[in-house]
């Protein structure tokens, strides 16, 4: 019966095709289902509201304005259309890391509403991208602020590595206070949801709920808005400079002002590689936070510290005028200069400090000795970073007895060496958060870690100046006649009501002009604010360093007033 | 008892034809009217067919055949590069194949009507009525297409009681070649003719030369694999082995239909609401992959429904042919049941994934209408042979 085996072989085929149905379509329904919303379903990410950043009076410095972000469905992107593509919105993209890669990826941000509308109107060239509004960094101030702040930026494979939680073309802080509270601030991305047909268009926009983005925490920090825009005005005859101010009882940074900046309103939107290199390639290093990573010659600010190590090993009685300067010193067969080609005449140690002597200092170093010079400043620990909330800080550089022997050989180091660094020239380095923090601890005796992020007083870590009361209260007198002495070479910072006591520095500089620095702290009973201003390349620090250093200094006081009334 | 058969014969395909319908109008209004206008055109083939005694068929055949091999040739000659596959009158296009089917079973039961023909004879004029319209077919290309006549051939062979000796010789050769790939398979295969020439009880000639001839196609096979087949033939072949890797092409096709039944579930997505046909994911919803577009918004309930239809019209035709004293009548109606089993089996299993997209229609509910006018005229047939058959019996009566 052949009619009848085939009949059975047909059967047996068709009940074996049956199997395979209800395998597919009851036994895999759930897999398959998932498939094919895979297939239509497409998240694209929401970028959350950054975390506003306040100032320490509440004010904002950075909030965020809405733009126009074009992305594309990288599986169904087409190198023609991404070509054309690139070309009406002015962007360089790799087709590589677009064409074929899931989901959807964000290829410009800030398009503007020309933009917007041409790449709408060829809709059927482009079925695979989407325009969306998100919200992206406002910089209220922009550059002042740049290098407190820091900017946003497009995270980078190593982020991507680093943190799972960020997947490409998320935004985050790139340096400053950005970089330092990304936690804080970022927030948490969300999702919408877009049904897309074979060729990537969008049929239904939120097929499945959304999910909302999570705003990222404000943060509110020590600086005062008022008093950075202030020296950012003070600044502006000079192209560049530092002013580092905070305020002794606690550590707060009131102010971090770093001249040349970038504007971060520019770079948070991303620019160019080419416009990138060339801002790197300046000369004058704007990207370079000058507050924490430039380092000085200290100058004669160094004479500070220079005293109060004579004075901690009781090498000099303060009151005592233990020589005479006639506008020279002599050591072994080489002479030392004073600045004051003229001299000095017989000085005590507060006179010393308010015309700021080299002679005086120069006898002050040979006495000390090289050796235990540099091991009293190393103890300070100024060579190591302060620990300042901020990405991007540098220690000083204090050379130590080894490195000077790597450099003259053992046991042929000048001895005159210290002659030099006791005035704060040589081979001393310190940024103007060393120069500010120590400062503050002449004005307190001891001060909390300087940090740019309010916090309670709790949580600070203090630090005691490493030398004995009585020397920081002879150092501080001297520091009151510096800018209130007859002959004080800071009177330009004096201002009226308030009692600043300060110190001037000249800064010798192989490159140009010396730098002028001044360092102060007010009011000298009842110290608020410990201020340190550097103009590179003006001259002298009390000509053009300590003026500015006084109306900071008078416009926080001022202002702390007021608001205290 | 033919009154219930010729029923089978109209509400099923009406049935089906219907369901395809509903399918096209779901996927795109102009399929539908299209389609629709097809369907009033076929209604009149189907007519014509079944109104026209069978003798005027027996004769008409030859022509239809030798109708559809000139088009064919002509196909071949006209077309440019790439498939050959169509043939373009003014705004309709017709697929000359299609009619070779009709053209084929017509001229095979002719053959076959002839009790005086020697086995021998049977199997070479059949062989080479196939062979023609195979070749021509397989070198549009359209492998899916061609093996129809084969399998019609083999099938109408095996059902007229064609000798075990001869049909070993006809379907061990192609099994060969199919089985070449895998060693298990061509091993089993081996063993699988040896055991037969015992069963049958060939002599030792017969069965070596059976042995030779297996082994020679398994080795050949791979070769010509390499050197003979278009890339694009091996790529569909290819990419159904891994339909995963080949994310657009065959492949692609492949595993979006199962995507579509599968994620159609029990009850299915609901008409209309399809989203892989829908959003166009599922390329070729309306032809080769119609089942799996209907089975995505009529979940499995649809689905059983058509293999229950298929089912029932296959196990109704080979039944009611079998039934049928006249050799032509039943030459026609085995030759119809062969066409349908072939196309079911083909069409529905690609759409499981179980062979390559081969491109054939599923009757009466893929679109398009050179394969729906062919099966109005093979069912316009069938109920002929039941109108006639029941005739002849009332006159023996």
């Amino acid at each position: 019966m052949r009619y009848r085996n085939f009949l059975y072989l047909f059967f047996v085929l068709w009940g074996f095709l049956l199997l395979r149905l209800v395998k597919i379509q009851i036994l895999d329904h759930k897999q398959y289902l998932k498939q094919a919303e895979k297939n239509y379903i497409k998240p694209l990410r929401v970028p959350p509201l950054r975390g506003k950043i306040l100032d320490r009076k509440g004010r904002v410095l950075a909030d965020w304005k809405p733009i126009f972000r074009i992305s594309v469905l990288g599986e169904k992107t087409t190198k023609e259309g991404l070509s054309e593509l690139s070309g009406l919105l002015h962007v360089d993209v790799d087709p590589d890391t677009i064409i074929g890669q899931p989901g959807y990826i964000r290829i410009k941000d800030g398009a503007s509403l020309e933009e917007v509308i041409s790449v709408e109107e060829r809709e059927d060239r482009f079925p695979w991208i989407v325009v969306s509004t998100v919200p992206t960094r406002r910089y209220l101030y922009g550059g002042p602020f740049f290098h407190l702040l820091g900017y946003t930026g497009e995270v980078s494979p190593s982020d991507l590595q680093r943190n799972p939680e960020y997947k490409p073309g998320d935004i985050i802080g790139k340096s400053g206070v950005e970089k330092k509270y990304e936690e804080v601030l970022r927030g948490k991305p969300g999702y919408r949801f877009y049904s897309v047909d074979a060729t990537g268009k969008i049929i239904e926009t939120d097929p499945r709920p959304p999910i909302p983005p999570i705003k990222g925490r404000d943060i509110v920090l020590t600086v005062d808005r008022d008093l950075q825009l202030y020296a950012d005005s003070l600044f502006s005859e000079y192209r560049r400079g530092v002013a580092v101010a905070l305020d002794p009882r606690n550590g707060d940074i009131l102010l971090f002002y770093s001249k040349p900046y970038a504007d971060p309103n520019v770079l948070s939107m991303g620019i160019s590689r080419e416009e990138w290199e060339r801002l790197l390639e300046r000369k004058d290093n704007p990207l370079l936070d000058r507050c924490i990573a430039g380092l000085y010659p200290p100058g004669s600010i160094f004479k500070l510290v220079t005293g109060a190590i004579a004075l901690d090993l009781h090498l000099v009685n303060p009151h005592d005028r233990p020589l005479t300067c006639n506008g020279a010193y002599r050591m072994g067969n080489r002479i030392w200069r004073c600045w004051l080609p003229s001299g000095h005449g017989a000085l005590d140690f507060y006179h010393a400090i308010e015309q700021s002597c080299d002679v005086y200092f120069y006898y002050l170093g040979q006495k000390i000795g090289l050796a235990r010079f540099l091991k009293y400043v190393r103890n300070f620990g100024l060579q190591e970073k302060i620990g300042i909330d901020l990405p991007g800080e540098k220690g000083g550089f204090i050379p130590d007895m080894p490195w000077y022997e790597e450099r003259y050989g053992k046991g042929r180091v000048p001895e005159g060496l210290v002659l030099n660094l006791a005035i704060g020239q040589g081979e001393i380095l310190l940024t103007p958060l060393n120069l500010a923090f120590l400062t503050a601890l002449i004005a307190m005796d001891s001060t909390a870690t300087p940090h740019v992020l309010k916090a309670n007083i709790e949580g600070l870590t203090w630090h005691r100046a490493l030398v004995e009361r009585e020397v920081l209260e002879h150092i501080r007198r001297g520091m009151y006649l510096v800018v209130n002495g007859e002959k004080g070479t800071g009177r330009s910072a004096r201002i009226e009501e308030i009692e600043v006591a300060g110190k001037t520095g000249t800064a010798q500089n192989p490159h140009g002009k010396e730098h002028a620095l001044f360092a102060a702290y007010a009011p000298y009973r009842d110290p608020r604010i410990a201020i340190v201003v550097i103009v590179e390349n003006a001259g002298h620090g009390g000509s053009y360093a300590a003026p500015i250093a006084g109306k900071l200094i008078e416009r926080y006081l001022k202002d702390s007033e007021d608001a205290e009334k | 008892m033919q009154k219930s058969e010729t029923r089978v014969f109209i509400i099923i395909p009406f049935a089906l034809l219907a369901m395809g319908l509903v399918e096209l109008s779901s996927i795109s209004q102009v399929y539908f009217e299209r389609q629709l206008a097809w369907a009033f055109f076929s209604a009149s083939v189907f007519a014509l067919f079944s109104l026209v005694p069978l003798k005027f068929w027996k004769a008409f055949g030859i022509p239809i055949y030798l109708a559809s091999i000139f088009f064919l040739a002509l196909a071949m000659a006209m077309g440019g590069p790439g498939p050959k596959r169509w043939l373009q009158f003014g705004s309709t296009r017709f697929q000359p194949s299609e009619l070779a089917k009709l053209g084929y079973i017509l001229v095979a039961a002719r053959v076959l009507s002839n009790r005086r023909k020697s086995q021998i004879a049977l199997l070479l004029q059949l062989g080479l009525l196939a062979l023609i319209p195979f070749l021509l077919t397989i070198a549009e290309p359209d492998l899916a297409t061609s093996v129809t006549f084969l399998w019609i051939y083999v099938l109408l062979l095996y059902l007229f009681d064609i000798s075990p000796f001869y049909l070993a010789f006809l379907v061990m050769p192609p099994l060969a070649v199919m089985t070449s790939f895998s060693p298990i398979l061509f091993l089993l295969l081996f063993v699988g003719a040896l055991l037969y020439s015992r069963y049958i009880r060939a002599g030792l000639i017969y069965t070596v030369s059976l042995l030779t001839l297996i082994l020679l196609l398994g080795f050949s096979t791979p070769l010509i694999w390499k050197k003979a087949l278009k890339p694009y033939q091996r790529e569909r072949i290819i990419a159904f082995l891994a339909p995963e890797k080949y994310r657009t092409g065959s492949g692609w096709q492949v595993l979006q239909a199962r995507i579509a039944l599968g994620s159609g579930g029990f009850g299915g997505k609901g008409y209309g609401r399809g989203t892989q046909k829908g959003l166009s994911f599922l390329p070729a919803a309306h032809t080769d992959f119609i089942f799996s577009s209907f089975g995505e918004e009529f979940g499995f309930a649809g689905s059983l429904l058509v293999f229950l239809l298929y089912g029932g019209l296959i196990y109704t035709t080979l039944r009611s042919s079998f039934k049928m004293r006249d050799r032509f009548r039943r030459a026609l109606g085995f030759g119809t049941g062969a066409y349908f089993t072939y196309h079911f089996l083909a069409n529905i299993g690609t759409n499981l994934g179980l062979f390559p997209v081969a491109g054939v229609p599923l009757p009466f509910m893929t679109y398009g209408g050179s394969h729906l006018t062919v099966e109005a005229a093979l069912l316009g047939l069938i109920i002929r042979t039941l109108k006639e058959e029941s005739s002849s019996y009332r006159i023996l009566e």
